[in-house]
Formats: structure tokens, sequence, C-alpha cells
């Protein structure tokens, strides 16, 4: 133990680094321009308090924000009160040829890399041995290869193949926009399931949510309404399409009548009469969610 | 050791600048509440009244209506309630947007012999962006213009085999080819594209000189004949009419 010294407390012996000042020879210049200071951080406060109150404000009220940057959309004459938007996939009839997919692409500027799809095809193949494989090259985008590419089909021979183009199912109860921790996703009235690009955070809670895999972390910017990269995209059934009383791109372009479209709600329409009479079922219907897509032929015979 | 003690120092002199800031910030605040409360004695009984009231008024009313602006704001434009306003404009975004597809039946009101050849053959009920591609824009631009074939392209044989290259999976009904195996240079040399009739024989793309009888390449089963019409040959003289390039007759 050191004995009690004699000599007051020492002052800091230890040289402050170069630069930095001590403490102690400031304390006194704050008391003295402690007045001015005061006044200064006063004013600095306030400046801060507003500009953050109207930072706070514009992200609280998003409609103020985009009436200076971008010129107010078209806004086309819908009114999706009473639609029953209905989607049927005849995969009976579907050949594989993928002009959906490319459709979809250049409809929606939907990223050049052929992972990100908002359609795309599966080809289900049994070979001869009775395995069952399933692959789609790059969605389909360029058809198909004359045997299936799944790993492990190679040099088999392919008994029995049917192809079974997959998109959004828009669900009555929709998994991703229960899991939506910002509800950036939403239901229309018309039961279109949509994606605020705004208010997404791009988490993917929604993307492992959805048990049909519709959805992707755009990587770049889709042709979202303010094309931001990175937040959660799918497909739309062609939203601003379906809203001018056209057909979704890829029902457009189908060359063998496999993708069905239209509103239910008009039990004259052929949407409405293939369902009644045809009775197209939805895939999975154990996963519970009641999805929007219908599909005849095989791909609800098989599955 | 003695660069804490220093640290500690250090520390302990803010703290008490801080407390002595402190105390004379106080000082005035209570200077100027006297001084107010001076104020206000010196002032009549009914201005104290009128003036409270109005204070009152002011302040109250704003207050009020920025609770009511706040609140009704926020239930507005709420992420989570349904009866938000963000899912209704975000919709009408959406809808906004522009279209790249033409809609069926706009493309015949100008090309009416396509329209009606494909209207007639197999290719009936193929709309004619499937092969063609998005034709908006084509469709509206004025005629005359550069637009009208900005981005234009005829098909190639890549959209041909895209349904009609032999693949598992595809229906037998379906015409299917091996690409590799059939008569393959450009499908539209032989085939038109809107009634998918082959209009002529396919046409020899070798030189045709100094070659040996046709029938040593080609034997009855070497091109196989399409649709079962073509004759065994046996004759190099029965083959180049109607082989040889620019020879074939027109639309069969």
């Amino acid at each position: 133990m050191a004995a009690p010294s004699a000599t007051p407390p020492a002052t800091p012996s230890v040289t402050p680094p170069a630069g930095l000042v001590p403490l102690t020879e400031i304390a006194p210049a704050i008391a003295a321009i402690s007045v001015s200071r005061r006044r200064f951080l006063g004013f600095g406060l306030a400046i801060i308090g507003g500009l953050s109150g109207a930072a706070g404000l514009s992200r609280l009220f998003p409609v103020f924000e985009d009436t200076e940057s971008a010129p107010p959309p078209i806004i086309p004459a819908y009114d999706p009160v009473g639609k029953a938007w209905t989607f049927v996939v005849d995969s009976s009839a579907c050949i594989g040829c993928g002009l959906c997919v490319v459709a979809c692409k250049e409809e929606n500027d939907v990223t050049e890399d052929a992972r990100f799809a908002r359609t795309w095809v599966e080809r289900h193949a049994v070979t001869t041995d009775g395995t069952r494989y399933v692959d789609s090259p790059d969605g389909g985008i360029d058809g198909f290869p004359a045997t299936s590419t799944a790993p492990g089909a190679e040099g088999k021979t392919v008994a029995e193949a049917f192809f079974e183009p997959r998109l959004c199912m828009q669900c009555e109860d929709s998994p991703c926009t229960a899991v939506c921790p910002v509800s950036a996703t939403y239901k229309t009235e018309d039961g279109i399931i949509l994606v605020d690009p705004r208010r997404c955070i791009g988490c993917g809670y929604c993307v492992v949510a959805c048990p049909y895999g519709a959805r992707y972390i755009a990587p770049a910017a889709d042709r979202s309404p303010n094309d931001t990269p990175g937040v959660a995209d799918k497909c739309t059934w062609c939203y601003h399409r379906i809203s001018r009383g056209d057909l979704p791109a890829c029902v457009e372009v189908c060359p063998v009548g496999a993708r069905k479209f239209g509103d239910a709600s008009d039990p004259k329409s052929e949407i409405a009469t293939i369902v009644r009479e045809r009775a197209p079922k939805p895939l999975h219907p154990e996963f519970g969610t009641r999805p929007r897509v219908l599909y005849l032929g095989p791909a609800v015979e098989e599955a | 050791m003695s660069r804490l003690d220093a640290i500690r120092r250090a520390a302990l002199e803010l703290l008490s600048s801080a407390r002595r800031i402190a105390g004379r910030l106080w000082c005035a605040a209570a200077r100027l509440w006297e001084a107010a409360a001076r104020f206000w004695d010196t002032v009549r009984p009914t201005t104290r009244r009128g003036a409270a009231l109005g204070l009152a008024t002011i302040v109250g009313g704003a207050s009020l209506l920025a609770v009511v602006f706040f609140v009704g704001a926020t239930v507005a434009w709420s992420p989570y309630l349904e009866s938000s306003v963000h899912p209704d404009t975000n919709a009408r975004t959406w809808a906004a947007l522009e279209p790249t597809y033409a809609r069926d039946g706009t493309c015949a009101t100008c090309h009416a012999i396509e329209a009606g050849k494909a209207a007639t053959a197999s290719h009936a009920g193929i709309t004619c962006q499937s092969c063609h591609g998005a034709l908006l824009d084509h469709s509206l631009a004025s005629p005359g213009t550069a637009e009208v074939t900005a981005g234009l392209a005829v098909p190639t044989n890549e959209v041909c085999v895209r349904c009609h290259a032999s693949a598992a999976g595809r229906p037998e009904s379906l015409r299917q080819v091996e690409p590799a195996r059939h008569y393959i240079s450009e499908c539209l040399q032989c085939h038109d594209p809107h009634t998918g009739i082959s209009r002529r024989p396919p046409v020899v793309l070798h030189t045709l000189e100094n070659l040996p009888p046709c029938t040593t390449c080609h034997g009855p089963e070497g091109f196989k004949a399409r649709n079962q019409r073509h004759p065994a040959i046996e004759n190099d003289a029965l083959c180049l009419p109607c082989h040889a390039a620019g020879r074939g007759p027109e639309d069969r």
C-alpha cells in the first residue's frame, strides 16, 4: 500500500495526444461562451426539429411527396367493385413454347435475369422408370429442349409429360399480405394482390411465405410504380391491362389458349362457362390459401 | 492510472460547469417568471380575463385542430388499416402503367390480308403478337413516321421452334420436327408463317455442280417425305426441277 502523500493531487501529467485539447481547458471556455452557445444551440435545435418534423410529416403523408417530383399518373376510369377476376390454366393445352414468359418480361419490364420471373412454365415429366422430374430451364423463357433437363433425368426416356404454367395465384387467404410487417402488400377490392414499393422494406417475409413461390425481391428496377430496386415483386395479372379491359399479356400471346382470363361475375362470359362446365381446380388446395388461379388437365389430375 | 485520473477530473469539471449552466438557466427562468408575474399584477382584471380567454382559445383551438388532423391523417394513410387510402392510391398507380401489347384485333384493322390468311389455317387463333412481339407502339404510331418500323423485326426460326421443335410434353396433335433433321435453314424459306403451309419444296442449299447423283446422299429415306407426299426418287433429273434454288412452284 502506498503511503498517503502530502502533496496536493497531481495535475494531469499525461500529455494528450496531438490534436486533442484536454477537456479541462475547454470547460472554462464553455462556461464563458455559454450564453452565445445557448442561443446558438437553441437555433440549431429549432432548425433540426423543424426539419425532422417536416420529414416526418411527409413520411406520414406520402401523398405530399410525389406531387412535385413526378407528374400525376393517368388514372384509367376503372371500377374494381364487383369484379370476380378469374384465371384458368389448361395444362393439357400448354405446349411449353414460353411465349407467355417472354411477353410478361416485355410487358412488365421484369429484370433481364431469367431467374426472376412473374410467370414461368414447368415441365412435369415421368420417365420410363417411373421417376417424376420437374424442369423449368430459365423459367421456360426460351421454350423447352427435347428431354427433361432436371438433375438426374439425363439419358432417361420420358414416358409422359405435361407443362404447367405458373403465376401469382392471387389467393383469397393470402399468406403474403398476412406476414408483411409494414402492410406494403395488400389486396385490392377486386382481389388482386399488389405491392406498394414505397412502403416495402425488402425484408423478404412474403417471398418465404408464398407457398407457390410466386414472389421475388427485384434485383433491379422493374417497371413498378416508382422503379424501386430491392423491393418485393410478383405477377399482378397485368393490373394495368385488366383495368383497361384488356387481357393479361401472357393470355394475349398464348398461341394455344392454355391461359384463360375473365370476369366470372358475368355468367355468360367464357371464363364463367369454363368454371361452371369444366370445374377447374386450384393447385395444392391443401395449402389452404384458396388460390384464384384454377387449373385444368394433368396439373391437377396428377398433382 | 494517472491517465484515468485525468479523465475523471475532466469529467468532473465538465459536470460542474454543466451544473453551473443549468443553475444560471434556472435563475434566468425564475427571473423571467417573476417579471411576468409582476407585469400581470399591473394589468386590469378585465383585461386579464380577456387575454386569458383569447390565449386559451388560440392554444386550445390549435391543439384540437392538430389532434384532429394528426389522428385523421394517421387513420387515412395507415398501412395497417383496411380502410386506409394507401391501397387505393397505390392500386391506381399500378393501373396507370402503360401497356406494351396491343389489344387483340388491333392488327387486323391494317393488316387484314395476313390476319385473314391466319384465320383460315392451322395458325388460326394465334394472335399476331405471339410471334411478332409487343406491337402497341407500332399500332399507335402515325403512318409514315419512323416510329412505325421502330423495333419491328421479322420473326426468326427461334420463334417457330418454340412450338414446333419436338419436345417431351408437347401433344402429338401439334406438328413437331426435329430441327436438326428437318430441312432447316430458314423456316420462312418454305413455310408461309401465317398459314403454316409449306408453300414450295425445300430448295437445295448447296452447290449443284460437280456432284455425284443426288441419290448418293439423299436416299428415299434420307430426306423424309413430309406428309408422305414425296415419291421415292431414282433419277436426279426428277429432283432438280423442284428443288433447285428459286425454282419451286409458288404457293401450293
